[in-house]
């Protein structure tokens, strides 16, 4: 039996109305290769973004090696009371735009003939201060938000935040290669590698520099290691990346759509680095849109969308004979 | 119109005046500058404060107040002229109890290092540092999210992250805008003459009234600062070239290529 690596529980993150992520779940093993594909605006890299907390998660519950570092079970919209809210907003909107009309017309009819619609001042200007009353007085969401509830809830099971230290700590861990590459522009591609092994591992910088030229040396790019990071192509640029989180010694990395901004060519260097690292056993979850990889290489799909995992499988099962229609649709097959 | 060789007598006969002038002028434009620039990094990190969500009631009010502070510290001096500024700034002393024109040393470097140019020194450094922050915090804000996002998802704290990664990529951009206001400083530290701050306006003025020689001084002044800017304008641009990490040459006969191949 594997050991559980990370487990993620419940992950949902709103940005306001909008809801990204509703409810998801995940179990990762050791040496597990995930590749998570759907749809662009499912809210893939939001999840990858929230295991490592880049982005805070609205609620759940997450776990590294058995210890939790995040915990929210209850969020605040959860004691928003919506069934009311939406009812007396509707009705909100209905009285204003009544206000509105009754005013505007008395006001057009005013400014239609003036001398004729004198007698109608005094009225006008009723029908303003009703209007702007309605205006200054909106329904807002606070006034449906149950305070002392939240507060309960939270008493019962108060929410986990860990301190920044051991967020750190744990980030050091949990490896992440972007999309848009996020290497140091101040600095070489050596010192990319570098840097942070000094700054948060406190290795001695001889020892870093030999681990950061073993790990460049793994993904080909021994011979380029004092270049400046504007020199290098795309795909060298990810290499530098993957180099970059290999040295902090991670026991899983994140890829973020690691070929999505990459020529075929680029792509097939990156993606062979990424190859040779699965082999060895490290464990990766990968945001990705190249359906080869993800059916070669991994050893589970996550079919996401909408914020909800649709599907998930072995490649084969996604590939070959998916059991949901969106899925099938999604990757075209009939 | 301008009869030269008074003016090279007058420039004879009070060159060493004319240099410690220089010096004054130097050496405020570029201690204003610098130390204004260290005051500013604090400034913009203060007016770049945002309250988080997850921030308590008391954190919310003390990053509100550090940015209201800034904010109007910035607006404040940015919005009257330094020549007020000195002014108030010599009579608020005055009035409690500090009287700069108390303090000086014996000898001749008295003619740099005197109360009045302490008093300048402290004047151009405040203003400097409210122009200083608002260029350090449009660097700051143009420094690409993912550079930070990179540096924290390798477990780098948010203040390391600041200072090795965000703050030296914002002041290499930032740098033809702060040799600007090195530039203007070397030529606005003469507003200082309102409180006898002896630099080199003040100097020549001075030399103008005594050998009733107006035109040819001032021409003279004019002549001085078009020489200082351009030696600053050079070396910045020396300074420059070097954070582009391209070698250059102090040869000035070295033959160069016009075209790269």
């Amino acid at each position: 039996m594997s050991e559980l690596l990370l487990k993620i529980e419940n992950i949902a993150k709103f940005f306001g109305p909008l809801k990204v992520l509703k409810d998801i779940s995940l179990d990762v093993n050791k040496g597990d290769v995930i590749a998570i594909i759907g749809p662009s605006g499912s809210g893939k890299s939001t999840f990858l973004r929230c295991l490592n907390l880049l982005e805070t998660p609205t609620r759940g519950r997450l776990e590294f090696k058995g210890e939790e570092y995040f915990n929210i079970s209850k969020c605040k919209d959860d004691f928003v009371d919506y069934k009311r809210y939406v009812h007396d907003y509707n009705a909100y909107k209905e009285l204003y735009i009544e206000k509105e009309d009754n005013y505007a017309i008395f006001q057009n009819k005013y400014l239609e003939d003036k001398k004729k619609y004198k007698s109608l001042k005094s009225e006008i200007k009723q029908k303003k201060k009703e209007f702007y009353y309605v205006k200054k007085h909106p329904v807002l969401k606070e006034k449906y938000f149950d305070n002392d509830a939240y507060k309960n809830a939270i008493k019962e099971n108060p929410n986990i935040i860990i301190p920044s230290k051991k967020i750190n700590e744990i980030r050091s861990k949990m490896g992440m290669v972007f999309q848009s590459f996020n290497l140091f522009n101040n600095y070489d591609v050596l010192n990319n590698c570098i840097l942070a092994q000094t700054k948060v591992l406190k290795r001695k910088y001889n020892e870093a520099k030999e681990i950061a030229v073993q790990y460049l040396t793994q993904v080909n790019m021994q011979d380029r290691m004092n270049y400046k990071i504007r020199e290098l192509s795309g795909g060298q640029k990810q290499r530098v990346a993957i180099a970059r989180s290999l040295c902090m010694d991670p026991e899983i990395i994140l890829f973020d759509e690691p070929t999505s901004a990459l020529d075929p060519e680029m792509v097939g260097e990156v993606l062979e680095v990424m190859k040779n690292l699965a082999n060895q056993g490290m464990t990766m979850i990968v945001v990705t849109h190249e359906m080869n990889f993800a059916k070669n290489v991994s050893n589970k799909v996550v079919f996401m969308e909408n914020g909800y995992i649709v599907e998930s499988g072995t490649p084969e099962d996604i590939f070959n004979n998916p059991k949901e229609e969106r899925t099938k649709q999604f990757l075209q097959l009939k | 119109m301008i009869d030269f060789g008074k003016m090279r007598n007058v420039l004879g006969q009070n060159f060493t005046f004319i240099i410690y002038a220089i010096i004054t002028t130097v050496i405020l434009a570029i201690v204003g500058t610098f130390v204004g620039l260290f005051l500013g990094i604090f400034l913009a990190y203060g007016k770049n404060l945002k309250t988080k969500e997850m921030d308590n009631g008391a954190v919310k009010t003390f990053k509100y107040i550090i940015k209201g502070i800034c904010s109007i510290y910035s607006t404040v001096l940015r919005g009257t002229p330094m020549m007020v500024q000195a002014l108030i700034f010599k009579f608020g002393s005055q009035a409690l109890g500090l009287n700069w024109g108390d303090i000086y040393f014996q000898g001749e470097v008295n003619n740099v290092f005197n109360g009045w140019f302490f008093a300048g020194l402290i004047v151009i450094t405040f203003n400097t540092a409210a122009y200083m922050g608002e260029i350090v915090k449009s660097g700051l804000n143009g420094v690409d999210q993912g550079q930070f996002e990179g540096a924290r998802s390798l477990g780098m704290s948010a203040l390391r992250t600041s200072f090795s990664i965000i703050l030296p990529q914002a002041l290499k951009n930032s740098l033809p805008t702060i040799g600007n206001e090195l530039i203007v400083n070397i030529k606005d530290s003469s507003v200082l003459n309102v409180i006898s701050v002896t630099e080199l306006f003040y100097r020549m003025d001075l030399i103008a009234g005594k050998n009733f020689a107006y035109m040819e001084c001032y021409l003279i002044a004019a002549i001085i600062y078009l020489l200082l800017t351009l030696i600053a304008t050079g070396v910045l641009k020396l300074i420059e070239k070097k954070m582009d990490g391209v070698k250059f040459s102090f040869n000035p006969f070295r033959f160069r290529r016009s075209f790269k191949i």
